[in-house]
């Protein structure tokens, strides 16, 4: 599994973060490893986000040690593919498909140096992948909530990645984008390692490798089949696991 | 209808408008898309009492004003994500605080009564040749560099976040930008006046939005609609008697509610005819 001599791609170890006074994430270790498609589950508010921040190198742990592809988050930024949620774009900034993607290769060029060939080519490349070069021109905004999806990962496919992060990358897709983005990553996985990031349990489909749920501290982390009684436990409700399916559905109990 | 260009307050004032619509244009599109007007405001009244510094310890009011301006700018910079005070809250402080000081030195100033409207709605048929070469310069500057880190910029502006992830020094990035703010705001007070300068930076880049899909094109439409709306608004105050700064204003409020409105159908129409065709 490995490609270089043993490391994990990323070694997380006791770490905790906390805001402020309040501890949001509590003593976990998590190794992830090389061309793994790991999904971390859980509730809304249970840190999921915040582990994702500290894996992009945003945000310091107040204990504990993370690395990323055998160095400093810092310092692995460039080869990570941060995928934040399409949600938090603004509507009405004027930038084209193709501009957005062009940008996730901002950080190889240095302050107040162009874009060289090489940056248009792999923005072209990045926009055929996730099959959107059809609709480069387009304004960002004027494209549905999985095509902004599509675009915001070329984004990070452009900086040429070997890893990608995604943060809830199904709020604001319909159901058919959903099944369609998780093909994508499918076929994406096949290069790269991948880690998303998701509270929707019914988002969680059979290409995923090995599932993390965490709230606050880390409930679970392997395989595919989560046990009833974790689930319950970590999102605090009794919930229905219909298992084996494709996709794996949870659905709460009312 | 040609013979008010005869005069030289006509021609500079005239000058001063397209000059402040090119810095406006540029600059305002940023203040815009990246949500920053109250901020850019809180920068501009803060400033207001380096004008009343100035006065009161005898040392030119413009450059008392740009010490504040780029204070100001550097603290709101370095606080970002810091404080535990709301941003909008310290802002809001720092906008009255500014006002405050500036009212009260003036005060406190010996001889000639300073006219504290002028620096509201600025006197733009009163600009000297000096102050036009100041706006040329800064104007150049602003363009060279923007220029020079537009894709810097942009990232920001689109996504900030993202943009730090990429080893894109994002704080700098934000206090330059605040800093050219300041520096714009300060060279226009005189001229345009601290509230024709939110104006300005606000209203032709908003009409600019309307019709733009790169923030390139939507700087050179901020620039084109500035100077449309500043000429006219100065023609207009001239025929009616009205004050230059105030009339400039409200002839481009005017023109931004009646294009978004327009456009609004527009777009609708255009709505309705895509679901007609989709549905034959």
């Amino acid at each position: 599994m490995n490609d270089d001599g043993g490391d994990p791609c990323i070694s997380i170890k006791n770490v905790s973060v906390a805001y402020h006074t309040e501890v949001v994430l509590d003593d976990i270790s998590l190794d992830i490893e090389h061309k793994d498609f790991l999904a971390i589950i859980g509730p809304n508010g249970g840190g999921k986000t915040t582990l994702v921040k500290v894996l992009i190198g945003m945000l310091e742990p107040i204990a504990g040690t993370v690395s990323v592809l055998g160095t400093s988050p810092k310092r692995s930024r460039t080869k990570i593919g941060y995928v934040p949620q399409t949600a938090h774009y603004a509507t009405g900034f004027p930038i084209t498909a193709y501009e957005v993607v062009l940008m996730g290769r901002s950080g190889r060029r240095g302050l107040f140096h162009r874009f060289t060939k090489e940056d248009v080519k792999a923005a072209h490349e990045a926009l055929g992948r996730v099959g959107m070069l059809a609709h480069r021109d387009r304004p960002f905004d004027h494209l549905s909530g999985g095509q902004r999806q599509r675009v915001i990962i070329a984004r990070a496919l452009a900086n040429e990645p070997e890893l990608l992060l995604l943060d809830e990358p199904n709020v604001g897709v319909d159901p058919a984008a959903k099944s369609e983005l998780y093909t994508l990553l499918h076929e994406l996985n096949e290069s790269m390692t991948i880690v998303l990031v998701t509270h929707d349990l019914t988002a969680v489909s059979s290409h995923v490798k090995t599932i993390a749920c965490i709230n606050k501290r880390l409930y679970s982390h392997g395989g595919k089949e989560i046990p009833r009684e974790t689930i319950a436990e970590m999102y605090h409700c009794p919930v229905e696991l219909i298992a084996h399916g494709v996709p794996h559905r949870v659905l709460e109990e009312h | 209808m040609l013979e008010i260009l005869s005069y030289e307050f006509m021609q500079n004032a005239l000058l001063a408008g397209m000059l402040a619509s090119v810095i406006c244009g540029i600059i305002g599109v940023y203040v815009v898309l990246k949500r920053i007007v109250f901020i850019s405001g809180g920068i501009a009244h803060f400033s207001f009492g380096g004008i009343g510094v100035g006065y009161y310890l005898g040392v030119n009011p413009l450059l008392a004003a740009l010490g504040f301006s780029v204070l100001a700018a550097l603290a709101i910079g370095a606080s970002k994500d810091r404080m535990d005070l709301q941003e909008d809250t310290s802002i809001g402080i720092l906008w009255a605080v500014g006002m405050a000081a500036g009212v009260i030195f003036v005060g406190l100033s010996k001889g000639y009564a300073v006219n504290l409207f002028s620096y509201l709605f600025g006197n733009i048929l009163a600009v000297s040749r000096t102050d036009l070469a100041l706006m040329a310069a800064l104007g150049l500057g602003i363009v060279c560099t923007v220029a020079a880190l537009y894709k810097e910029f942009l990232a920001i502006a689109f996504d900030e976040e993202y943009a730090e992830t990429l080893g894109i020094p994002t704080r700098w990035l934000y206090v330059l930008l605040l800093c050219l703010i300041a520096l714009s705001i300060v060279i226009l007070i005189k001229v345009v006046g601290v509230i024709l300068v939110i104006a300005l930076l606000t209203i032709p880049a908003s009409i600019a939005r309307l019709y733009a899909t790169t923030v390139r094109g939507m700087m050179v439409l901020a620039t084109g609609a500035g100077m449309v709306l500043a000429t006219t608004g100065l023609m207009a105050s001239y025929y009616a008697d009205l004050a230059s700064g105030a009339t400039i204003v409200i002839v481009s409020a005017l023109a931004f509610f009646s294009l978004s409105l327009m456009r609004r159908h527009q777009v609708q129409a255009r709505r309705a005819r895509a679901v007609r065709r989709h549905n034959q």
